[in-house]
């Protein structure tokens, strides 16, 4: 058995807003496990990033409610941490990297300098030291002229430049677990699978686990080791990737992949999911999916918890498979 | 499905919307509150009012608030309480009359300026830069001077010195829509300037617009009790606040009611105004809406 | 769908190129130019779907704007049944969150492209609205609402139902599933396809997504630094690639179902457009380029590579 490196349980999160409450997350449980790469996919509004975001404390303290759960990371309840044991952690036990690189990086300063502040930050290394150490970084994410780079502004380096080096700088300290946001949305396919490549790579090296934030299934499907499928705020299935993506359970998981371009020929109307996603101040009592399901029957209208559907770690929050599974 | 439904309108403002975004910053309801006390007690200064602002009672000289006279008597006897209700009338006038012009002049001068760019837009921006390198008290003092010392000179006064912030203001926001792809989109379907005018950069400076209005409210009537107070504003018998002030000023050891009133008046609506453009900052972006 | 023959050209352009000054010496003459078209040729017939693939600085958006007639290009001509004429050429854009004016109710929004070039009566304005939001499928009493009160979805409607609003014959569609969810993306995707059948739409399909491009586009344009390096039938290019970028491009197309992500590339850097290659734009990232790449290329039989026969023969060792 693995230890543990993140454990979220139950955890239920709302917004509150003019009249009423976002219900953002919902009952979503989640575990990573030492050097293990997970992803976690759903449309937009389906709260993956801002579980994520949750269990780094990052939300604004004031902006949110927590409802029910825990979070645990390596050990430390998050949800009690205090700030500055907080802050200790961020950047040396886990680290993060965002979909727009620009943006992370401070537009005055060389990388270089950046670069060393943050390790030297962390670390007890001497300048000299952290130096060879950021080279040793941008040299594992293939960049040649490291020494040059460290030399260069933020600006003058393109978006797949930018988004190795903050991968590197993630990297600095062997963290236990990064969490990657959508790390490879902006950027061209084949810088993508470059940084993909690399972010997997040093991942395994260092024992890293990854939380793999993405809109996007067919880049989890070759990225992650095992994934959990949100919708509007819940976790519908998780699983490893090829058993989940090859033969999704949840009606949600199999709309989604039917409605991809590629699943249709070309000339053939594409099979979109009816309806809109449930609005979150509002929601259905059951399952979140049932207005825009197929399936839906009497059930549904109470809350389907992740029933498991075989050993290994595969489970789906589906009456249906429930029902199908017992039969 | 061919007939058009005209009547069937959403209403503009949602009230309910309103009242919880009131709630969420209650110094905007102070603001609020202290502006509608103000306006209200100003613009029925008739009815609250328990003498005639101008009449003068030499038997009644600078006497200290009393049931009779609630804020005292000035140096010929006039009750000050009415001079402050009917002194209001002129600075708050004088506050929405300059903010107005210069808020109407300004758009124009800033939309023109951020529409049409090149030439247009570097004679506008450079006189602007004249404006606003001159010290703007000094430019009121000298345009006062020169068009003799009224009310409504210094309001002219001040209105110029405020116009180049809301050219500024509005070229920015113009520089901003021209850039949105719903400009493209209208430049692909070539459409004039004038409809880019009315119908993109207009309706989005209209907002920063009014905001940066009614913050200016609350230093506008500030600065024309300022020049009242020099005696480039409003002339005797007008009652006008910064006018009270200054001839309070001279008695302010013995007799601190009569500058102490009027000033406290000043202080109070520039405040409310500040108190309550702060707030409709946050209001008026529908944009904030979908949050 | 009439495809028609060479002579049903919609749109041609001749040999466009288009750059930018960049950088100013003392008496303000531009010291270098940002080249962002270098030479394309591309017809658009008449019914098609053209779909135009690359990667970020491949002037595929620059492209966008010439044929919408926006930018003068520096070098080429545009011409054709569709070109000069505004009210023929729309464009839907990426992003239905900027591509709307927030302060414009959706009937007004939709109507823009008419009421902007001549006065029409709000009653028919509003019928128009009507008539236009059954088509894309938004329900008449939304009209009065604002952009902001919709989804991202229902944002790229109204975007579509203001394009068709001036009756065009040709929609520049600008990566417009590219903000979209999954499941929206393929509501928009099916309504574009219902539309082109009903009202013979010609598009202009840019993308950077091939799954997108492949389901939608029977012809598609390659384009990589300013310049298209292969185009042909969307059937053939996408499953037999013949140019080299095309290749690298096509390989790293995450697939769902694959596993793993295959060897590591080694050089993702665009070269500069400043100061452009003499030979072949490609050469510097190719795994097959040789001394002979280093002449100019030419688009011959719709592949920009000397080598592309050969290669193909050798299965691209």
């Amino acid at each position: 058995m693995r230890k543990s490196v993140l454990d979220i349980d139950n955890l239920s999160l709302e917004f509150p807003v003019y009249g009423g409450a976002v219900s953002a997350v919902n009952r979503v449980s989640l575990h990573v496990q030492e050097g293990e790469i997970v992803g976690i996919v759903g449309e937009s509004g389906s709260a993956k990033s801002v579980t994520a975001m949750t269990a780094m404390r990052l939300l604004p303290r004031e902006s949110f409610h927590i409802r029910s759960g825990r979070i645990t990371l390596l050990g430390h309840d998050m949800l009690a941490l205090d700030e500055q044991k907080l802050a200790a952690m961020r950047g040396r036990d886990v680290a993060m990297i965002f979909q727009e690189p620009l943006t992370a990086l401070n537009p005055t300063k060389r990388v270089g300098a950046q670069m060393l502040g943050v390790i030297r930050l962390h670390t007890r290394l001497s300048e000299r030291e952290a130096r060879l150490h950021a080279i040793k970084l941008l040299t594992d994410m293939r960049i040649n002229d490291a020494e040059e780079i460290l030399q260069r502004y933020p600006f003058e380096l393109s978006g797949g430049m930018r988004q190795r080096i903050l991968i590197g700088l993630a990297f600095a300290c062997s963290p236990k677990l990064l969490i990657a946001d959508e790390p490879t949305t902006a950027l061209d396919v084949t810088v993508q699978k470059q940084v993909l490549q690399l972010l997997r790579k040093k991942a395994r090296e260092l024992n890293t686990a990854i939380l793999f934030i993405c809109h996007d299934l067919a880049v989890v499907s070759q990225f992650c080791d095992r994934l959990y499928v949100m919708y509007a705020g819940s976790v519908v299935e998780t699983g490893p990737t090829r058993a989940v993506l090859s033969a999704p359970q949840h009606p949600y998981t199999r709309a989604l992949i039917r409605a991809l371009p590629e699943s249709a020929r070309p000339g053939q109307a594409l099979r979109s999911i009816r309806g809109v996603v449930p609005n979150l101040t509002d929601m259905p009592t059951g399952c979140a999916f049932q207005e825009r399901c197929d399936h839906a029957f009497e059930a549904c209208s109470s809350i389907p918890p992740l029933f498991s559907l075989d050993d290994e770690k595969r489970a789906s929050a589906c009456w249906l498979c429930e029902k199908e599974h017992a039969a | 499905m061919t007939e058009a439904p005209a009547t069937v309108k959403r209403p503009r403002i949602d009230l309910g919307y309103f009242r919880y975004q009131l709630k969420r910053s209650p110094l905007t309801i102070v603001g609020l509150t202290m502006v509608a006390f103000v306006l209200i007690v100003v613009i029925f200064a008739p009815v609250f009012a328990t003498h005639e602002p101008n009449a003068i009672d030499l038997r009644a000289r600078l006497a200290p608030p009393t049931l009779d006279h609630f804020f005292g008597t000035d140096e010929v006897g006039r009750d000050i309480y009415s001079r402050i209700l009917y002194g209001g009338r002129q600075s708050i006038a004088v506050g929405f009359f300059v903010v107005f012009l210069a808020g109407l002049t300004g758009t124009i001068l800033g939309a023109l300026s951020g529409l049409i760019g090149g030439r247009t837009d570097t004679i506008i921006m450079r006189l602007m830069d004249v404006v606003l390198s001159v010290p703007s008290l000094a430019l009121i003092l000298a345009l006062a001077a020169a068009l003799g010392p009224s009310l409504i000179n210094a309001a002219l006064a001040i209105a110029i010195v405020r116009i180049p912030f809301y050219v500024r203001l509005v070229r920015g926001q113009a520089l901003i829509v021209r850039e949105m792809a719903y400009v493209k989109a209208a430049n692909t379907f070539r459409a004039g300037r004038l409809h880019i005018l009315r119908w993109h950069i207009l309706p989005n400076t209209l907002s920063p617009v009014i905001v940066q209005g009614t913050l200016d409210l609350g230093s506008t009537i500030l600065l024309a009790s300022a020049l009242s107070f020099i005696g480039l504003g409003a002339q005797q018998p007008t009652a006008e606040w910064g006018a009270m002030v200054a001839t309070g000023r001279n008695y302010i050891l013995d007799q601190w009611w009569y500058s102490g009133f009027p000033g406290f008046a000043i202080l109070f609506t520039a405040t409310g105004f500040n108190l309550f453009g702060d707030g409709v900052r946050d209001m008026l972006d529908p944009r904030q809406k979908a949050r | 769908m009439s495809v028609g023959g060479a002579s049903d050209t919609v749109l041609k352009l001749a040999d466009i190129s288009v750059r930018f000054p960049s950088g100013a010496d003392w008496l303000g003459r531009a010291t270098s130019h940002v080249h962002a078209l270098n030479g394309v040729n591309l017809d658009v017939r008449r019914g098609e779907t053209l779909g135009i693939v690359g990667e970020s600085g491949c002037g595929k958006s620059t492209l966008a704007q010439v044929l919408l007639g926006l930018l003068q290009p520096s070098a080429g001509q545009v011409t054709g049944a569709a070109a000069g004429d505004e009210s023929a050429l729309q464009i839907v854009f990426q992003d239905p969150q900027s591509s709307l004016n927030s302060r414009m109710r959706v009937w007004r929004v939709i109507t823009e492209p008419v009421f902007a070039r001549q006065r029409k009566s709000t009653s028919e304005l509003r019928r128009l609205a009507v008539e236009l939001a059954a088509k894309v499928g938004l329900r008449e009493e939304t009209l009065d609402r604002y952009p902001h009160e919709f989804s991202g979805g229902q944002r790229q409607r109204i975007a579509i139902a203001r394009a068709l609003s001036s009756d065009p014959d040709v929609i520049v569609l600008d990566e417009p599933t590219s903000a979209l969810d999954i499941s929206v993306q393929a509501q928009i995707l099916n309504l574009l396809e219902a539309l082109q059948r009903d009202r013979n739409l010609t598009y202009i399909f840019i993308s950077h997504d091939i799954s997108v491009i492949s389901h939608m586009c029977r012809r598609v344009a390659v384009m990589y630094l300013g310049q298209i390096v292969e185009i042909g039938a969307a059937s053939d290019l996408l499953t037999r690639p013949r140019h080299p970028y095309t290749q690298l491009l096509l390989g790293s197309v995450p697939t769902l179902g694959e596993e793993g992500l295959g060897e590591l590339i080694e050089d993702t850097e665009l070269p500069s457009n400043r100061r452009l290659p003499s030979g072949c734009f490609f050469f510097d990232r190719c795994a097959f380029s040789k001394p002979v790449c280093r002449q100019p290329q030419r688009l011959i039989a719709g592949v920009r590579c000397c080598r592309a026969d050969e290669l193909a023969n050798a299965g691209f060792p």
